[in-house]
C-alpha cells in the first residue's frame, strides 16, 4: 500500500510532467493523426484521445525514455481499436489484396524519379508540396505510415517494429513496398508536370 | 524468373550475387540501419559498380525528397489548450 503510494505522483507534479514531457510531441503526433486519418476533425479527435490515454497510464510512462514513440504507439491503437470503425474514410483497400499485388513486381525495378535540379529550387518545392502529400495520401494506410514513421519522423526500424506490433522484418518489407509504390506514383507526377529529367515520349 | 527481368533491363551485372546483396541492403544503408561492416562493403562496392552507384542515388533521392516535400500539418492551437485544460480537470 504505502509503496504504491511512493510511486504516485501528486496532481501537480504529474501535470507539470506531461506537459514538459509529452505536450512538445503534440505536432509530429498530430501530423501523424492527420496523415492516418486524412481529416483535421478526426485528428483533432485521435490527438485528444492520445493524450487523455497517456495522462491515464502517464505513471507506468518511465521518464526519460522515449516519450514520441510511446505517444505515436498510442495513437496508432487508438486509431486502429476504435477509431477505424468509426472513421467516415471511404472503404480501404484491402491491405493483403495490395501487399500480395505489390509483392509480386520487380523488387530492382527502381523507378526513375525525375531527377532534375528543378526540383530543388523553391518555387517548383512549393508547387509539388501539396502533389506529394496527395500521393502519399492515396497510399493505403498500413504503406503511408512506415513512411512517415521512417522518412519523416525518423524512427528507428526497431522502435517502428515496437509501435507497429510488427517483426522488424515486416517493417523493412512494408517500407519497401511502400516506397516502390510512391515511386511510381512519383514517377508519373513528375512526367505529367514536365520535370521528367529524360522526357521521353513513349507510352 | 528472375534473370528474365534482369535481361530485360539489358544490366548484366546486377545479376552478379554483391549485386544482389547491395540491392538487399540498400534501403537499410539509406535509413541508416546497416552495420559498419555492411556499409563499408556497400560503399567500396559503389565504387566499382555504376548500376548500384544509381540505384542507391534514386533510392537516396526518393527519401530527402520527401522529406522536404510532404508539408507538415499543424497541431492547431485550440488542440493544444483543449487537452492542457481537459488534463488539468483530471482527477
Amino acid at each position: 500500500m504505502s509503496e504504491e503510494k511512493a510511486n504516485k505522483l501528486s496532481k501537480e507534479e504529474k501535470d507539470r510532467r506531461f506537459e514538459a514531457e509529452l505536450m512538445p510531441v503534440i505536432g509530429p503526433l498530430y501530423n501523424f493523426a492527420f496523415r492516418l486519418t486524412l481529416d483535421e476533425d478526426d485528428a483533432n479527435d485521435l490527438v485528444q484521445e492520445t493524450y487523455l490515454k497517456a495522462y491515464r497510464f502517464f505513471d507506468y510512462f518511465e521518464q526519460g525514455t522515449n516519450a514520441k514513440a510511446w505517444l505515436f504507439r498510442i495513437l496508432k491503437n487508438s486509431f486502429i481499436n476504435d477509431f477505424r470503425k468509426k472513421s467516415k474514410q471511404p472503404a480501404k483497400v484491402d491491405y493483403n489484396e495490395v501487399e500480395s499485388y505489390y509483392n509480386t513486381e520487380d523488387v530492382e525495378g527502381e523507378g526513375e524519379m525525375a531527377a532534375t535540379s528543378d526540383m530543388r529550387s523553391q518555387a517548383v518545392q512549393e508547387l509539388i508540396g501539396d502533389e506529394v502529400a496527395s500521393a502519399l495520401n492515396s497510399l493505403p494506410v498500413d504503406f503511408r505510415t512506415v513512411i512517415i514513421l521512417c522518412d519523416l519522423e525518423g524512427f528507428t526500424y526497431e522502435e517502428m517494429a515496437k509501435i507497429l506490433d510488427i517483426p522488424i522484418g515486416t517493417v523493412r518489407s512494408r517500407l519497401h513496398r511502400a516506397r516502390n509504390f510512391l515511386k511510381e506514383k512519383l514517377e508519373k507526377y513528375a512526367r505529367t508536370m514536365g520535370y521528367d529529367a529524360d522526357s521521353e515520349t513513349e507510352e | 524468373m528472375e534473370t528474365t527481368t534482369t535481361e530485360l533491363k539489358g544490366d548484366v551485372t546486377a545479376a552478379s550475387d554483391d549485386c544482389q546483396k547491395i540491392i538487399s541492403i540498400l534501403e537499410m544503408i539509406i535509413d541508416d540501419e546497416a552495420t559498419s561492416d555492411d556499409q563499408t562493403y556497400f560503399y567500396k562496392h559503389l565504387e566499382e559498380c555504376a548500376n548500384c552507384f544509381e540505384a542507391h542515388r534514386h533510392q537516396k533521392m526518393l527519401k530527402d525528397f520527401l522529406k522536404l516535400n510532404v508539408k507538415r500539418k499543424d497541431a492547431p492551437a485550440s488542440l493544444i489548450s483543449t487537452i492542457k485544460k481537459i488534463v488539468q480537470e483530471t482527477v
